[in-house]
């Protein structure tokens, strides 16, 4: 046998040769492999038992597989939204022209892979650039050019680690297992010992993990505090807490002292020795490092002052920010699987579902369907098998709530589903015991029973997936982590809690395709297939995953679940509005000044999210429109500003809430290329299956690209609104049918953008290439630095004398415009 | 859940209603209406996805306060109350855009050229492909490869950009050269391009070596004519008289149908076939299958061009050599140009399991299999099958050991008639497998009536193969026919099928209808009297009996029996029959002893007609 074929089986092994594995065994091979050779996909495809053809269809299908061997570095270009509005296609264009190769492809010497990526979550630091998946933040010309060429002289991260952020060391090898829990007594003993043991420590260091912190070196930060302590002999007193994201994105890294609660931000491995000295030791603050209000230059030393932090009502991030992701015993011991046991002891699955409803728990990914109806449905629906699963499938370009909650805090999206698995598949007994099972005596007769009748004895076994991104390793490991932890725990597995009740979770690691964020298409990818979505005349309670009754809930509705069960639906429903209750978890990204992730009650007006919690338009720029929803949602203007943000009133305004995504934009953003730039990503997203995506999308993108390269035409529009109606009336599943919402808003909002592009051939913006001249005025200074970095040479000038830009060289990458610093070179 | 009854119901499509009944897709309910929607995706045999889209309707319904929406109607199954418009607005918008992109995408497919005219567009607004392809993604080709054939070819890559092959450089190296994915493709973008005993499709060629027709073994009877999915035999008259049968070698495609429904075995592959391995088959199941099935490794798996190619003394010759079982795997006939030899394979499978039943085999040993859909469907079905089949060793079914294989002896006619003798014999002394004599025979055979017993032979197992494969009644209706012959001779006769029936009525004299073919030896009691030696009988002309091999309609047969008494020819030989049908391959008529069947039959008509018009009638045939 090949070395090859070896490292294969060893693959196919570990995922135990299983047809749905297909996906996450091309995952693995590629990366011992580097890319899909023909003699490795035979070996899959006989070692799983599927016909080749199959193999070669996923493998194209999914974007991050390749079946051309890739670079020996890899270079991605984050094109997520956030990215795009601060200027990651000039990043593309200059790193083409300098690599010499279009985005998808590797350089002839096998040097680089150029790719752009959808969203890595550091939508803070954008634009982002990733060598060898290492975020490279704020990136600029002459940034990203000493980035490449170092990164020519060095090899790529060692064979031992799969990728620079996903390093071994996130194995839970230097963890002690918890014993197995039996029962909920046994819980609630646990609980008050670990919080007696936490008790006894005078401070926390609470140090953001999240991915754009760690972009910025979260981890030696971590290290260095840890050194400092140890040093200092406070290793005992003080415990260091490596979390989740805060939130506060852009002003990492964040550090957060407790139990005073102070903030330090930007903090450098430079500053831990002072805040040891001064914080911890003394008890005082260390001015340089607070949060400074920028309007009324006061500083805030307390998280809780911050107004980014003030206005939100962080349910769920907040949890975040006070546990270590790794550590089960953190979750318990601030009362996490409280409301597991608590379902369990109740043994009333049916009042798990009314208490779910009367909280009225909508759904977060997108359409916001109410989580109890899907329950009540698939609870009804007869069969020996049901499956619960959880979209973490997060796509849309400049999203990353579900990413930080299932990095942050994993144990809380496992204890949703449980008690989700529990209320959809539970025998209601009315509260009188689980058939007898839990009655010890008679427990080794039932369940040799029920082996006996092997099959469907009114008895449902659950199961349970979650989907998450390939693109997020760290999320899958501290899922992994977290998972085996419960399963030591007992709290997952066999007879969870002593209930009785059995419930597993696996992990199904997606390959990079936006539309198996459908609900359809995420079970066909599974399954282990290609993730073409299927009509939903019959619905996926009754009929989902491998045709069993399957409930689909995406992270953050998972996460809610344990918090209704706890606190009580009336409590939930003082959140929010009379329609949409509770919290909603946006990431609040582009023009604006506070970065980040932010939960607010349903019902704060976009006003209140945009300028108050995101402290408005950096350089003081007029705002312009912020976008919802992601590519399924649409553009908002100024005027609808104080719209109350919840899943009706977004929808009438013509985009909707999907997943989170909230990406603002100012008066330099052009809303055609917002538009065009949608349907881009869509068009590539579509999985090509239905005629109406397919093609409706293509021609919808052709005539976006046509105005946006000036050769707009008169009956454009028409078409336009001609190709809405196909879109929405013909397409097979939601990524087609909301398709047209970023088209189709924009219009309504900005019809006069459009025009202009077409009738005065003009972006009024500046952003369309082919509609806007380069020029440099008076102020330029002649430092040169745009000179240099134009790739046609179409500057020319003397030192210390303003430059001047030859119109016929220039093809306006606009790289120039990045390369200056002092804002010298116009758009006309 | 799916439903486990059946309800019907009412609704409402362009105004008028109709009955349907639950698990109905609404466009199958529109489609029985005569309503024409256009479809590019669907096809009868497989699963419809919703790919085109153009299928789509509005629907309301009285209790949704006025919402409409447009649904696939190849997907969405039928409601109670459910308003249907196939043509509203709405729906023709949609349609119209749909065709409209379509003959951009693809300007010079015929089949979206004739939709789009049919709904007035001439041209596309939308900006039209040069040079494109023909293909619409309907996705035909690949759901008929992955549900019904090897799984060859698959969608790859995604989007606009997605296309269809067995992977990227298109080489199809699990093709099986089936063609099915260019006999569903309704633009003609997939074609099997067919040359000269040689077919190329996805980069491959596949080689058709073509049949050819054994002169001195073809009797010219035209039944390769019939079966043919081309008609390429052509039967042909000699000047000395003989029809044979030829086939043009350029033009055949190598299906085999016409060598598997033979016949005499007259028809042959010019290069050597998939056959039965030389080695032993003792306890194995043997699976034959045509290449669009994959077979499990652990049956001896023989491929052949088309199931239609097997023959039942193949499927006989398995379970005489041993075989647990066999099995005959088809596939999806709606999707084969060969379709028809799934039927006749069917047929034959039938013949064969009904043997084996009598044979004590157990029911059940042959079997016609119609995989589920799948790549994996003819796997799953063969799954589990050996253990399925009754574990009783063939050679204790077929006491044949001592003498050798039964099939390899067959050369020798009269040694294939000892052995058909003898394993009915052996069958007969099987008690569980004699027909219990009904109690009031004794009676009914009573002293008086002993006289006019005819005997027809110890041949229940014949009996029953010849009423499977002569139409209508089989050979006992036709010696009933015979014995109310004899009766009008004046001789009361009655028929009795077993050697045993005949000891318990009592009879004294048998008549029977050759000692050769029939008769054993009743012992002293029992005075034989066979038919050749009754007066007028032509013992040199037992012909008749072999022609029962084709089909003969009961009119025919009235013609045959009045015929036959015509020329004093009485003769109707079932063992002779039935050995030929089992073993005939290299059996009499091969060897040239038996004259050809139709002609005789076609002799036997013309005799009793003395017209031209019905023997004008047979020629036609032949």
């Amino acid at each position: 046998m090949s070395s090859q074929a070896t490292i294969v089986h060893e693959i196919l092994d570990r995922y135990a040769r299983k047809e749905s594995s297909l996906i996450m065994v091309l995952q693995d091979v590629q990366e011992a492999l580097n890319y899909l050779p023909e003699e490795a996909i035979n070996t899959v495809a006989a070692g799983l038992g599927l016909p080749r053809s199959r193999v070669y269809s996923v493998a194209s299908f999914y974007k991050t597989l390749s079946l051309v061997p890739r670079g020996r570095h890899k270079v991605d270009v984050c094109t997520g939204t956030a990215c795009h509005v601060r200027g990651a296609g000039r990043l593309v264009n200059q790193l083409s022209e300098e690599l010499g190769v279009k985005p998808g492809g590797t350089t002839d010497d096998l040097e680089f892979s150029l790719n752009s990526v959808h969203c890595v979550g550091a939508c803070a630091l954008g634009p982002v650039l990733l060598v060898d998946d290492a975020v490279h933040g704020e990136m600029t010309p002459r940034k990203l050019t000493g980035t490449i060429e170092k990164c020519r002289s060095e090899a790529p991260p060692g064979e031992a680690s799969c990728c620079g952020t996903c390093a071994p060391s996130l194995a839970p090898a230097a963890r002690q297992a918890l014993g197995p829990i039996s029962s909920t007594a046994e819980l609630e003993e646990l609980r008050e010992s670990l919080s007696a043991a936490r008790g006894v420590q005078t401070a926390v260091v609470s140090i953001c993990a999240g991915s754009g912190c760690r972009a910025l070196g979260a981890e030696e930060l971590i290290a260095a505090f840890g050194n400092r302590l140890e040093e200092a002999g406070l290793s005992d007193a003080v415990r260091i807490q490596s979390n989740g994201c805060h939130g506060f994105c852009e002003r990492g890294l964040l550090v957060v002292i407790r139990p005073q609660g102070i903030l330090y931000q930007g903090v450098k491995p430079g500053d831990v020795a002072e805040i040891i000295e001064t914080t911890i030791g003394k008890g005082e603050i260390v001015e340089r490092l607070v949060y400074v209000d920028p309007h009324s230059g006061e500083p805030i030393a307390l998280e809780k002052d911050i107004p980014f932090y003030a206005r939100q009502e962080r349910l769920l991030m907040s949890r975040n920010a006070h546990l270590d992701p790794n550590s089960i015993e953190d979750y318990i011991a601030a009362g996490g699987y409280q409301s597991l046991a608590k379902v369990l002891a109740a043994k009333d699955p049916e009042a798990v579902i009314g208490e779910i409803r009367r909280a009225g728990l909508r759904g977060r990914g997108g359409a916001g369907f109410h989580a109890a109806r899907k329950w009540a449905s698939c609870r009804k629906n007869d069969a020996d098998r049901k499956y619960i699963l959880c979209n973490a499938d997060e796509g849309d370009p400049g999203a990353f709530m579900d990413c930080s909650l299932l990095e942050g805090n994993p144990h809380s999206v496992i204890e949703g589903m449980l008690i989700g698995a529990y209320a959809i598949t539970g025998r209601n007994d009315g509260g009188r015991g689980d058939g007898g099972r839990d009655d010890g005596g008679r427990e080794d007769a039932a369940s040799v029973e029920s082996t006996q009748e092997g099959g469907f004895d009114g008895h449902t076994e659950a199961e349970g997936y979650v989907y998450v991104r390939h693109e997020y390793p760290r999320a899958v490991a501290n899922l992994e982590i977290a998972l085996e932890q419960a399963r030591q725990a007992g709290l997952l597995g066999e007879n969870i809690l002593g209930s009785g009740f059995s419930y597993d979770i696996r992990i199904s690691r997606g390959g990079g395709a936006f539309v198996c964020g459908e609900s359809t298409a995420l079970m066909t990818s599974i399954e282990g297939k290609v993730g073409e979505p299927r009509a939903k005349y019959i619905h996926t309670a009754e009929s989902g995953l491998w045709g069993k009754p399957t409930v689909l809930n995406n992270v953050e509705t998972w996460a809610n679940v344990p918090l209704i069960i706890e606190k009580g639906a009336d409590w939930y429903n003082t959140i929010g509005t009379e329609k949409s209750k509770g919290t909603k978890i946006f990431s609040l990204v582009g023009k604006v000044n506070n970065t980040g992730l932010v939960e607010v009650p349903m019902g704060l007006s976009l006003r209140e999210i945009v300028f108050d919690i995101g402290g408005g338009i950096p350089k003081g720029k007029k705002f312009k429109a912020v976008q919802t929803g992601g590519p399924s949602g649409g553009c908002v203007p100024e005027e609808l500003l104080d719209l109350p943000v919840d899943f009706d009133e977004l929808t009438r305004a013509g985009s909707m809430m999907g997943s989170g995504g909230m990406i603002v934009m100012d008066e330099d953003t052009c809303m055609v290329d917002v538009a065009r730039y949608f349907i881009e990503f869509l068009y590539e997203e579509s999985c090509g299956k239905c005629t109406a995506c397919r093609l409706g999308l293509l021609n919808t993108k052709e005539i976006l690209d046509r105005i946006c390269a000036g050769a707009g035409r008169a009956d454009d529009l028409g078409r336009l609104e001609q190709l809405f109606e196909v879109l929405d009336d013909g397409s097979l599943c939601g990524l087609g049918k909301s398709a047209a919402n970023p088209v189709r808003s924009t219009l309504k909002y900005f019809r006069s953008e459009y025009e202009a592009h077409i009738k005065d051939r003009q972006c009024p913006a500046g952003v369309c290439r082919a509609l806007i001249t380069y020029k440099i005025d008076e102020s330029c200074n002649g430092c040169a630095m745009c000179l240099k970095a134009c790739p046609r040479e179409a500057i020319t000038g003397e030192k210390k004398k303003p430059h001047t830009i030859d119109e016929a060289l220039c093809d306006r990458c606009g790289i120039c415009v990045a390369s200056c610093k002092f804002d010298s070179i116009i758009t006309v | 859940m799916t439903e486990t009854f059946t309800e019907t119901f009412t609704i409402t499509i362009d105004g008028r209603e109709i009955v349907t009944a639950t698990g109905t897709m609404l466009l199958d309910a529109i489609r029985d209406m005569g309503i024409d929607v256009p479809t590019l995706c669907q096809h009868d045999a497989l699963e419809p996805t919703g790919a085109c889209r153009l299928c789509v309707v509005e629907i309301t319904h009285a209790d949704w306060k006025g919402w409409s929406g447009l649904v696939t109607s190849c997907l969405y199954p039928v409601e109670p109350g459910l308003i249907v418009s196939t043509h509203s607005d709405r729906v023709v918008a949609t349609r119209r855009t749909l065709l409209e992109m379509l003959l951009a995408r693809c300007p010079d497919t015929d089949a979206v050229r004739r939709m789009a005219r049919a709904e007035g567009i001439e041209m596309s607004g939308f900006t039209t492909i040069e040079g494109a392809d023909k293909c619409v993604m309907c996705g035909l080709c690949v759901r008929v490869c992955q549900d019904l054939g090897p799984a060859a070819i698959a969608a790859l890559g995604r989007g606009s950009e997605k296309e269809v092959g067995p992977r990227p450089d298109k080489v199809g190296e699990d093709c099986a050269g089936c063609g099915a994915c260019a006999l569903v493709c309704p633009t003609g973008e997939i074609v099997l391009d067919r040359g000269r005993n040689v077919a190329r499709i996805w980069n491959r060629e596949f080689e058709l070596p073509p049949f050819e027709v054994v002169a001195d073994i073809c009797r010219g009877c035209g039944v390769c004519e019939e079966v043919c999915p081309l008609s390429i035999p052509r039967v042909k008259a000699f000047r000395t008289g003989a029809l044979v049968a030829a086939i043009a070698p350029d033009v055949c495609v190598s299906c085999g149908l016409c060598a598997g429904a033979c016949p005499t075995g007259a028809i042959r592959r010019t290069s050597p076939e998939t056959s039965l391995p030389e080695e032993s088959i003792e306890d194995r199941v043997v699976a034959f299958a045509c290449p669009r099935s994959v077979l499990p490794g652990d049956l001896i798996s023989v491929t052949v061009p088309c199931v239609g190619r097997v023959t039942t003394e193949d499927i006989l010759e398995c379970l005489a050599r041993g075989a647990r079982g066999v099995l005959v795997v088809g596939r999806s006939k709606e999707t084969c140009e060969f379709g028809p030899g799934e039927d006749m394979a069917a047929e034959r499978v039938r013949v064969c399991e009904e043997l084996a039943a009598l044979a004590g085999l157990g029911a059940g040993r042959v079997r016609f299999v119609v995989p589920p859909a799948g790549f994996d469907g003819p796997a799953r079905a063969c799954a589990g099958v050996e253990n399925e089949f009754a574990a009783t060793p063939l050679t204790e079914a077929f006491p044949i050991a001592d003498t050798g294989d039964p099939i390899a002896d067959i050369g020798d006619a009269s040694l294939g008639m000892d052995r058909a003798r003898q394993i009915m014999q052996w069958l007969l002394d099987r008690d569980e497998l004699a027909p219990s004599l009904p109690p009031d025979l004794t009676e009914l055979f009573g002293s008086s009536a002993a006289d006019g017993v005819v005997y027809v032979g110890d041949l229940p197992v014949v009996d029953r193969l010849l009423s499977l494969i002569v139409t209508d009644g089989g050979v006992r209706s036709l010696l009933e026919d015979a014995a109310a012959l004899l009766k009008l001779k004046g001789i009361d006769a009655r028929v009795l099928m077993t050697a045993r029936e005949v000891a318990k009525s009592g009879a004294r004299r048998v008549y029977a209808y050759c000692a050769d073919g029939c008769a054993p030896d009743f012992g002293d009691t029992v005075e034989l009297v066979t038919f050749d030696s009754l007066p007028g009988v032509a013992r040199e002309a037992p012909a008749a009996c072999a022609e029962f091999r084709f089909q003969i309609k009961p009119a025919e047969r009235a013609e045959l029996i009045r015929a036959m008494e015509a020329q004093n020819a009485t003769c109707v030989c079932p063992a002779q029959v039935a050995q030929l049908s089992i073993f005939g391959r290299e059996g009499a008529w091969q060897q040239g002893l038996r004259p050809r069947p139709v002609m005789a039959f076609q002799e036997a008509l013309s005799g009793a007609k003395n017209a031209t018009k019905s023997a004008a009638n047979v020629e036609g045939r032949s």
